[in-house]
């Protein structure tokens, strides 16, 4: 009896030992047909005949070339370079700045966080429809000031192809800079109190305070944030769909609309795919160095 | 914390206006945040001929629900007027069961990643980790080809089995940081109890587990609702999420531009997310930075 | 109730090893406390026990049973761990009795199991709260009551008491003595504070670096320890050593010690045989402070033998019983302890005896005990 029970025992442990495994497989498969077969999947297709249907025929670097030579594939690279910088820098000048005006003891404090954070909360689609009405040149921001009495103001961008990726930029700070605000914030009470009493006993004023202790010892933050904007620029589709649908002409494009464009409404699959695989490599030049640098800190941290 | 109330020199009327100032700014900001939202209220609560004639920022003179009614039940997405009602129970009946099985996947995944690991967890791990990252743009070819061949092209289970996809990374993570905190011991006690993989996960671990749970709901459930991208590839016509119906109504060309509908669809659309902000934001913030600070 | 043998037990994570043969055999009823400094794999070996870890090699056996391949729920063991391990989301009573529960006991008998632990244990108000609602010592006595209620062959406690502050640390240590005396239950109890393990133990297991150092009463090791790391890690404060030199004196052996310019030559009055190959070579003299006093004379009742030599006091630490008198013999700090009255002050002379029937004496190269 005793040796039956043993194998017995050893066989549920042999079982619990590896539903870890097989508890976790289903996942890790999904992951590697979902996320890693289709890169691969698109990497072929970019280097394919594929236009309106996939096809397999082998094109070599034709595909690349395609999309270098489109305008369009220029201003949207530019568009995006222009909105990742202002977008990045405004979110975190204005994220900065309203974290530490709300270090300072304020009344309201909680009230007033959930106000510069409640559009985090909203959709792309939404805020894009509403900064489109604000915007609007007819009926907007434009009358408004007119009815003001300033009748020589005149705010057109979001039909001037010239300004419109910035009407992006203004809309998408207006939607991201309170989470920024938010990690700062943490940022900010997660800072050791004694150097800062020591440093005030030293006789350091609050601004020396704050650009020479604070500020430096929360500069992992900085980086944080500057990773999660970027990705989020290079990823924005929603907003500039419904805020001025990549136009006037295809002055506001971004590559993510871009993309979108040539898959799914141009029939032009090999130059869609191409230019997703040129959006991950973006993404992945700012992100695995970043996740590397993370997760070997965080090993060294114990 | 360091705040001019401790930390600065002067004293009297130069820090009362210091005060004042800083209010000053912070209301300012607000005023900035919450315009729009204003502006949306109000506009949705006015009739046509008044958004015309009044100023962005009057106030409706009559408060009319119309607008919203209209919205509602009988505004034209494509050439089906039939409001935005449907749309809304599409993305319940997509973002729901997603949630769930993401949540649930999550958690088990996270763990078994922590507490029972096996060599080569943290290789898995990452592994998973890095489908957070990619742009989506890069799985929507293939993904279009492999629901076509599913038989789940334009359908909602599609789109929830989507979200199952990409958001498991996410929960993932979440379920994975907050499993690492609890102590190895506990497992080790319920073994010796005589426990077993899934009684110590159903008995002990999730039911410590509800504020990582909260957060992953409330993450997923923002992403679903919110996400366009999926939606408007996958999922056209009568099956389309909230979000592309709201776009599709507010970029149709044909007839009188009616902006007090826009905007009571936009609020529509925003007002499930909102409502979960505003009664759970604790839980909101933590997930938006447990996205971003990896542990 | 059971004994525990473990008979040549390895652990090795790839090419570490991190246990190397250990050999350890307790009798049915026995305190055994496995103490060493962290890392030295005392915590390593009670999860092998426990059969949370597999052992690469060598046979561990519960009485007459070879547990290296069963279950720790069939191992009939219990545990009692560091941060206690109560599942916080559920009441005292709920996680006293889970194990039951598991195995499948009926409700009634588990109520009653839970009811004479609690008694025995005084958490009887307690049953209902939750863990977070608990103080420290509390936690520790519901850990050890989930323990209990199993009634197994043998309690596993991995340093159950380092999580509380120093004064509740020497009540539960008391208790858990009082409750080892009253159950006759076989124990085995990791630790890394030497007080710990001399008060609670029938019998110690020092380890360090994997390596089991000696296996003994606790008298013996803190009278005859294996080695110098034995002789210095039992006791506090820790022995003293000295470089020294074994002189033949005039027949008789005498430790002799060089210090600036003298030597301070110490008579061994009954040296035994092993000593004498040592004669004319380096040894390192041990001797505990509170065998190194103020000035007596001869020997007493206890069959002491001192011999006094001056020395100029450096530091004194009084402790209230004691006082600690720090002097230097070349040039190494030597700790004395001395009646309080008899309290030198910083920079004084003094003449201090030392018990040479106290004494250890190490091989410097090997830091054996010869």
């Amino acid at each position: 009896m005793g040796a039956s029970q043993s194998t017995e025992s050893n066989l549920t442990a042999g079982i619990q030992r590896h539903l870890s495994k097989i508890v976790v497989a289903p996942s890790f498969a999904a992951s590697l047909f979902f996320v890693y077969g289709f890169i691969l999947w698109t990497g072929y297709m970019a280097f394919s005949k594929s236009r309106m249907l996939p096809v397999w025929d082998w094109a070599g670097l034709r595909q690349y070339e395609r999309l270098w030579q489109m305008e369009r594939w220029h201003v949207a690279i530019e568009n995006l370079l222009i909105f990742g910088g202002l977008f990045i820098v405004t979110c975190l000048v204005i994220g900065c700045l309203l974290a530490v005006l709300l270090d300072q003891r304020i009344r309201a404090e909680g009230a007033l966080r959930t106000i510069f954070l409640y559009p985090m909360a909203l959709s792309f689609i939404v805020t894009g429809t509403v900064w489109k009405w604000l915007l609007n040149p007819g009926l907007g921001l434009e009358s408004m000031m007119h009815d003001l009495g300033w009748t020589s103001f005149e705010f057109d961008w979001l039909v001037n192809s010239d300004m419109a990726i910035y009407t992006v930029v203004i809309a998408a700070v207006w939607q991201a800079s309170g989470f920024v605000m938010a990690m700062f914030l943490a940022a900010l009470r997660g800072v050791d109190q004694d150097i800062i009493r020591a440093a005030y006993m030293d006789g350091a004023s609050l601004p020396r305070i704050y650009f020479g202790i604070i500020i430096p010892s929360i500069r992992p933050v900085f980086l944080s944030a500057i990773v999660v904007l970027a990705h989020l620029a290079v990823k924005s589709f929603d907003l500039v769909i419904a805020l001025t649908g990549g136009g006037p002409g295809y002055s506001s494009d971004l590559p993510a609309t871009f993309m979108y464009t040539m898959a799914f409404q141009r029939n032009q699959l090999g130059v869609g795919a191409a230019s997703a695989m040129m959006m991950l490599a973006t993404v992945m030049a700012i992100i695995v160095p970043y996740l590397y640098s993370e997760l070997r800190g965080g090993k060294k941290n114990g | 914390m360091a705040d001019i109330q401790t930390y600065s020199h002067d004293a009297g009327w130069k820090h009362t206006v210091l005060r004042g100032l800083l209010y000053l700014v912070l209301i300012l900001f607000a005023a900035y945040y919450l315009f729009p939202l204003i502006v949306m209220i109000s506009t949705s609560l006015k009739s046509l001929d008044e958004i015309r004639e009044g100023s962005l920022i009057s106030l409706p003179r009559v408060v009319t629900f119309d607008a919203w009614n209209y919205a509602w039940n009988e505004a034209c997405v494509g050439v089906e007027c039939t409001g935005i009602k449907i749309y809304f129970w599409n993305s319940v009946k997509m973002a729901v069961p997603a949630v769930l099985i993401s949540t649930f996947l999550g958690a088990i995944n996270g763990y078994a990643l922590t507490k029972w690991r096996f060599k080569g967890a943290n290789i898995v791990f990452a592994l998973l980790l890095f489908g957070c990252f990619i742009p989506f743009q890069v799985v929507l070819l293939p993904m279009s080809q492999v629901l076509g061949k599913l038989g789940l092209a334009s359908s909602t289970a599609g789109l929830v089995m989507v979200h199952v996809v990409y958001g498991l990374c996410f929960t993932t993570l979440f379920f994975r940081n907050y499993y690492v905190s609890i102590p190895d011991e506990l497992v080790k006690a319920a073994t010796i109890d005589g426990a077993g993989f899934f009684t110590i996960f159903w008995r002990i671990i999730l039911p410590i587990s509800t504020p990582i749970i909260v957060v992953s709901v409330i993450w997923q459930f923002t992403q679903i609702w919110n996400d366009f991208l999926f939606g408007a590839s996958f999922a056209s016509g009568a099956n389309a999420p909230m979000t592309v119906a709201l776009n599709n109504i507010v970029n149709t060309t044909t007839g009188v531009k009616q902006y007090n509908v826009d905007m009571a669809a936009a609020l529509l659309t925003g007002l499930p997310t909102l409502l979960v902000y505003v009664l759970a934001g604790k839980y909101f913030v933590r997930g938006l930075t447990a996205g971003s600070v990896k542990g | 109730m059971a004994s525990l043998t473990l008979d040549k037990v390895r652990k090795a994570f790839g090419p570490v090893e991190v246990l190397k043969e250990i050999n350890l055999a307790i009798d049915d009823g026995e305190f055994l406390v496995l103490v060493g400094p962290s890392g030295c794999g005392k915590s390593t070996l009670l999860n092998l026990i426990a059969g949370l870890e597999s052992s690469t090699d060598g046979e561990i056996r519960i009485g007459d049973r070879v547990i290296n391949d069963v279950h720790p729920k069939d191992r009939n063991i219990a545990m009692v761990f560091q941060s206690y391990a109560l599942y916080p989301n559920m009441t005292v009573r709920k996680n006293i009795t889970f194990g039951l529960e598991i195995r499948g006991v009926s409700n009634q008998e588990r109520d009653k199991a839970v009811a004479d632990v609690a008694k025995l244990l005084q958490i009887e108000p307690l049953l209902d709260r939750k863990p977070s609602q608990l103080s420290g010592g509390q936690r520790q006595r519901v850990a050890m009551g989930r323990a209990l209620v199993r009634d197994p062959d043998i309690f596993l406690f991995d340093e159950p008491l380092s999580n509380l502050d120093a004064k509740l640390r020497v009540d539960m240590r008391t208790e858990i003595k009082k409750l080892h005396q009253r159950l006759g239950s076989t124990i085995v109890y990791v630790t890394h504070d030497q007080i710990e393990a001399m008060t609670l133990a029938s019998r110690i297991a020092v380890m360090k670096d994997g390596i089991l150092q000696q296996f003994d009463t606790p008298q013996n090791i803190y009278e005859r320890p294996n080695n110098m790391f034995v002789a210095g890690f039992i006791g506090s404060p820790s022995m003293n050593f000295i470089d020294a030199t074994l002189v033949d004196d005039g027949g008789n052996l005498a430790v002799s010690i060089a210090r600036e310019g003298t030597t301070i030559v110490l008579p061994l009055f009954e040296a035994p045989e092993s000593y004498k190959a040592y004669a004319g070579k380096k040894v390192v003299f041990g001797i505990r402070p509170e065998a190194l006093t103020h000035k007596r004379t001869g020997s007493d009742e206890q069959g002491s033998q001192y011999v006094n030599f001056d020395s100029k006091v450096e530091v004194i630490e009084p402790t209230g019983a004691d006082t600690m008198t720090v002097i230097d013999i070349a040039g190494k700090e030597i700790v004395a302890r001395v009646r309080p009255d008899r309290a030198p002050t910083p920079g004084e002379s003094m003449t201090f005896s030392a018990d040479m029937s106290q004494i250890s004496l190490f091989d410097p190269e090997t830091e054996l005990r010869i």
